[in-house]
């Protein structure tokens, strides 16, 4: 059934050069701008619980999915870190280079957007760097007020490949090109006199989502991700921040915190089943949150799984026709057919719509939290099955937790 | 609909065609499209390459 039309959304073209585009939204569609949130809850778990990277919190099944890669997808990784470290640790101290000019005293907002299109970033947004989502262990290195948010789109034939070591290279390589732009960016902003902090995408100061949401450059999918007018969550996300002045963005509405709720095609194929249909308010904002533990196991085993991202219509078609289809028809475009929904999982087979991969109970065990916290929890099942080991076992485990300690942990990492 | 042998079918087509075309990623973006479109019966108008679409024509299922 037609649906009638609320507003549409002017977005630059996908290219750099390229025409603006056309969104339409359906009246049907609408909720607001952005997200719907509670300020007032996002302030409270900021302050009582506040975010950690998933690098120092998860770092146990950090280092446990290494164990289960395939040989390649290891090696793989391997390479991509060698590769990519020496562009980590150029941005980790990019906050601390002077400028290199006298400061423009002007609005330079039209400017780095321009440049940062050209550099080839698909999607370029201002908005301010929202501390209440950074990172504990980044909350005295993040520097200045204001988010550039850049987003770069992940190669479309790789992607659709998904699950595959051939998507892999298309997800690190991305990360690779990505680090390196964002360093000439940084440049750039400070020959214009200002200085430019960049947030490695491999390094991440907090949760960029609701920043890029903030910034009018997609909305919150029901996959977790951000979903934005060309590529969906096809990009890699990254800020720069920086002290210059700019122009905020305003946050848009596109029709999206509605519509996954009637397409819903990444909750009905997540191999895993850790897509949750209904939204959730969590930590003050309405979101389809995603069951980390069903999750993780796939992405660990099968070669970062992402089938959320691959079988997402607006990854794969781009926005403008999908919510063009939806206007015209009340429909999803690509729902229930094999070319979206169907994809392949290694050893298994294909599985079409309607059809998921079976998982035992098992699959799902694997380590969690820290590594000192999994220790713990070893120690304690142990005590529970075979109760107090002799005096030995126990300076071994004291000594296994203190040299964890020792060894700290990094928020350097990437998935 | 299209099922997965038609889509192989033509994906392999497409690529044995236009593989080492420089827009071959943009005919593969329009090849899903197309073929989106073609799932509910909807003409792909100018939006699809022409080349695209005689390749969706050719591939596209008969049995309804």
């Amino acid at each position: 059934m037609p649906k009638r039309v609320s507003h549409v959304v002017k977005r630059p073209g996908r290219l750099h050069g390229r025409p603006d585009v056309d969104i339409p939204v359906a009246e049907d569609l609408v909720t607001e701008p952005g997200i719907p949130q509670r300020e007032i809850d996002i302030s409270f778990y900021s302050r009582v619980d506040p975010l950690e990277s998933q690098n120092v919190e998860k770092a146990a099944d950090r280092e446990w999915v290494w164990t289960v890669y395939t040989d390649e997808v290891r090696e793989y990784r391997e390479q991509h870190d060698r590769n990519n470290k020496p562009l980590v640790d150029a941005a980790a101290v990019t906050g601390d280079i002077e400028p290199t000019a006298p400061p423009a005293g002007r609005d330079l907002t039209d400017e780095i957007r321009t440049r940062a299109r050209g550099l080839g970033f698909g999607e370029v947004g201002f908005t301010r760097y929202d501390r209440h989502y950074t990172y504990v262990s980044k909350k005295r290195w993040a520097k200045f007020d204001h988010a550039i948010c850049l987003a770069l789109e992940q190669d479309y034939a790789q992607t659709q490949t998904i699950p595959s070591l051939e998507a892999e290279y298309a997800h690190f390589g991305t990360y690779e090109i990505e680090g390196a732009l964002a360093l000439k960016l940084g440049d750039y902003i400070r020959s214009l006199g200002y200085y430019a902090q960049v947030h490695s995408p491999n390094d991440n100061s907090a949760a960029y989502i609701p920043m890029f949401v903030a910034a009018g450059l997609g909305q919150l999918g029901a996959n977790g991700q951000l979903l934005s007018p060309h590529f969906g969550s096809r990009a890699r996300l990254m800020i720069i921040t920086t002290d210059a002045p700019v122009t905020y963005d305003e946050p848009v509405d596109y029709g999206v915190h509605k519509f996954c709720q009637q397409c819903q095609v990444c909750v009905n194929r997540c191999p895993g089943r850790a897509l949750v249909k209904e939204k959730v308010w969590y930590r003050g904002v309405e979101k389809n949150k995603l069951i980390y533990d069903r999750c993780r196991p796939v992405m660990a085993r099968y070669e970062g799984c992402a089938v959320c991202m691959k079988v997402c219509p607006i990854q794969r078609y781009g926005m403008k026709p999908v919510m063009e289809h939806y206007v015209e028809t009340g429909e999803v475009l690509g729902k229930g057919t094999d070319n979206l929904e169907g994809y392949e999982i290694r050893d298994k087979g294909y599985f079409g719509p309607g059809q998921l991969p079976h998982f035992d109970r098992q699959f799902f065990d694997f380590p969690h939290g820290r590594r000192e916290d999994w220790l713990f929890t070893q120690f304690k099942e142990r005590l529970n099955r075979e109760g107090v080991p002799d005096e030995s076992e126990l300076v071994e485990f004291a000594s296994n937790v203190k040299r964890v300690l020792d060894e700290g942990t990094t928020t350097i990492g990437d998935e | 609909m299209f099922k997965k042998p038609d889509i192989d079918a033509l994906f392999d087509e497409l690529k044995a065609k236009f593989g080492g075309c420089p827009d071959y990623e943009e005919l593969l973006r329009d090849a899903h499209l197309g073929i989106a479109y073609a799932d509910v019966d909807r003409s792909p108008g100018d939006e699809i390459d022409a080349r695209v679409a005689a390749l969706i024509e050719k591939h596209r299922p008969r049995d309804g």
